[in-house]
């Protein structure tokens, strides 16, 4: 660089990692980038940011074809490229957990309302306009192809200190184990309780922490029947909070 | 070769790869699940897609606006690194940086109708960093696009118009420049007071500006 300030290629090499520079201005700028080691440090100081820059995406689902076509375009075999079952409703079996009675009722709400709709990831905008104000949802993806067809929401009952989160699909973990929830924040993680799914692989767990503490939901699988005090295991689910 | 036979061959299973029971590949960090992609182990990349799937697509339709081409250019993208994943050295980079630099990379190459392989998306920076083994990659990547989202934002907004035009809409500095009728070495000052701040946004995060 550079002992100059005001150097042109400082900024040039800005463009250059945000890949708005043309062609000519591209080589200029790889030609000094070969012969000036400061420049090389900004412009890998930069791009290590302007590659994260992708992660700003706001979540999309892709069409199940595509993976299928994917696998089959690298030669896979056809019982690897079989696409997820489709998803069953299921009957959402009551939370057994204590908790506070203002809670209580609007989950009951909730639960009478999404059996209706027959559908639990449902937007309730406009559907439940008192439950509205309390109510945010977030799903949790699977996270390992042991989970692929799991399902998992979470509902943040703002004011309730409170998160209720329902899990479809779910298989039965391994004898003596068990599947244990953690909060996420700032990669610390508390443990958030721990179940094993119904038979028909359903669960809804009610956690008694503030959500709003918490930037990060997951799922591990861990010894039972307490689960551990950190997780020992990569999440078959997370999601956002 | 049967045709039975030639699905082995191609499907790895013909050299044990992917009928390792002992091998839970969805437990297999980045580093280790590029080994495998690069021994051609299928269930590798079902792996892979299951994981990054959803993310690559989310940056390819952010960038195209269009579902279909989306889904085109994640196909390309995916079958693309399965074709070099053999050349592949992690030590040089991680998977998810390849990937996700691969498909912005691509969708703006369609978007700007340019050639889709005049680009040389599969060199990895030396520079970049490998994270080794890390069990909560799932949740750290949900972190991740948290702060990157929350860092765009907290962006001045002329910061980050030409960040925007630059990276998501494949816009050089002279077009974004003509676009915004201000003088270019401004839009690049934009850009590099963008950069860098984002840098410090995350840095105070916690996060390792590290991909």
């Amino acid at each position: 660089m550079s002992e100059q300030r005001g150097d042109p290629f400082e900024e040039t090499i800005a463009a250059y990692v945000l890949g708005a520079t043309d062609a000519e201005e591209t080589r200029a700028v790889e030609r000094h980038l070969a012969e000036c080691a400061e420049c090389r440090e900004l412009e890998r100081r930069l791009r290590e940011v302007a590659v994260m820059l992708p992660l700003a995406a706001q979540g999309a689902e892709p069409s199940p074809d595509l993976r299928q076509r994917i696998l089959a375009g690298a030669g896979a075999r056809a019982e690897d490229t079989r696409a997820a079952p489709a998803r069953q409703r299921r009957v959402i079996p009551w939370p057994r957990l204590a908790m506070p009675r203002m809670a209580l009722a609007v989950i009951t709400v909730l639960v009478l309302a999404i059996a209706g709709l027959g559908v639990w990831n449902v937007s309730l905008h406009g559907q439940l306009d008192r439950a509205q104000a309390a109510v945010a949802t977030r799903r949790m993806e699977p996270a390992s192809t042991t989970l692929a067809s799991a399902r998992g929401s979470v509902l943040l009952l703002n004011g309730q200190n409170l998160l209720v989160v329902s899990f479809h699909d779910m298989p039965q973990p391994a004898e003596g184990q068990v599947y244990e929830l953690w909060l996420g924040e700032g990669g610390r993680f508390v443990p958030a309780g721990v179940f094993r799914p119904d038979p028909q692989g359903s669960k809804v767990v009610a956690v008694d922490e503030h959500g709003a503490r918490y930037s990060v939901i997951a799922l591990t699988v861990e010894p039972g029947p307490d689960g551990t005090a950190q997780p020992t295991q990569a999440p078959g689910m997370s999601g956002s909070l | 070769m049967t045709r039975a036979q030639d699905a082995e061959r191609r499907s790895g299973r013909a050299h044990g790869l992917a009928a390792d029971p002992a091998v839970d590949r969805g437990r297999l960090d980045d580093s280790q699940l590029a080994r495998r992609l690069a021994e051609r182990d299928v269930d590798a990349l079902a792996v892979f897609y299951d994981r990054y799937g959803g993310l690559a697509y989310s940056i390819a339709l952010r960038i195209l606006g269009d579902t279909g081409r989306a889904e085109d250019v994640v196909q390309d993208v995916f079958l693309k690194i399965w074709r070099a994943a053999p050349g592949f050295d992690p030590a040089r980079g991680q998977l998810r940086t390849w990937l996700i630099t691969a498909v912005r990379n691509r969708s703006v190459d369609y978007l700007r109708g340019r050639g889709a392989y005049q680009r040389r998306e599969l060199e990895l920076s030396p520079e970049l960093a490998t994270t080794g083994s890390d069990p909560w990659e799932q949740v750290s990547l949900s972190l991740e696009q948290d702060a990157v989202r929350e860092a765009l934002i907290s962006l001045p907004a002329e910061q980050r118009q030409v960040v925007e035009l630059a990276y998501f809409s494949g816009y050089t500095g002279g077009e974004i420049a003509g676009m915004i009728d201000a003088p270019l070495s401004t839009v690049k000052g934009r850009m590099r007071l963008a950069l860098e701040k984002l840098r410090s946004y995350l840095q105070g995060r916690g996060l390792e500006v590290d991909v």
